[in-house]
């Protein structure tokens, strides 16, 4: 578990610099953003599954 | 010497992610903090799957690697989508002048562990997709 948190620790730094300026924005978005309601938040739920990305 | 240069490089980001992450949450209350959070969760998730479909298109990623991928995700998945459930539900009622100090704690506090559990059960998919790379 402790190595799997590191690699995850590295990995989102790799993923701002990987995936850049697309990245930073959805931080920088959501850092600019005062008050969240509900529909917002719900809005933030995944739903595009695993298996679709490899349907590709 | 390159590999522990290397780890420095990795280390020195590691931090300056962090201070980003706090800089997020900085003078927000509990509950945009933790928003701000999941919205980075989920381009995580994001990012994390399209690099494992790239992989994936470039050969280097067996069946049995991608059902794990798959298994992770899903794991991932649900968890990510029942903090923000939570979440939204603290929200919708913590402004309600019914609602109860205890009914908010309760609340509060159901957010607090799915966030948890979200942390944890995502480092299995963020580093199992890193191990991969790292072997490309």
């Amino acid at each position: 578990m402790y190595i799997s948190t590191i690699d995850a620790l590295l990995a989102l730094v790799e993923l701002a610099l990987l995936r850049g300026p697309r990245f930073v924005q959805q931080i920088m978005d959501a850092k600019d953003k005062k008050e969240w309601t509900a529909d917002e938040i719900r809005a933030l739920k995944i739903y595009k599954t695993p298996e679709e990305y490899f349907d590709k | 010497m390159k590999t522990i240069m290397r780890r420095k490089v990795q280390l020195c980001c590691a931090v300056i992610m962090l201070l980003m992450i706090a800089g997020c949450g900085a003078g927000a209350n509990y509950s945009n903090q933790t928003a701000k959070s999941l919205a980075i969760s989920k381009g995580a998730y994001e990012f994390n799957m399209e690099t494992a479909n790239s992989l994936r298109n470039q050969g280097l990623i067996s069946d049995s690697q991608k059902a794990k991928i798959v298994k992770y995700a899903n794991i991932y998945m649900k968890a990510h989508n029942e903090a923000v459930d939570a979440l939204a539900d603290y929200v919708e009622v913590k402004d309600l002048p019914e609602t109860t100090p205890e009914e908010l704690a309760a609340k509060k506090q159901a957010v607090e562990d799915l966030y948890i559990s979200l942390a944890v059960k995502s480092a299995d998919l963020v580093g199992y997709i890193r191990q991969l790379r790292r072997n490309d």
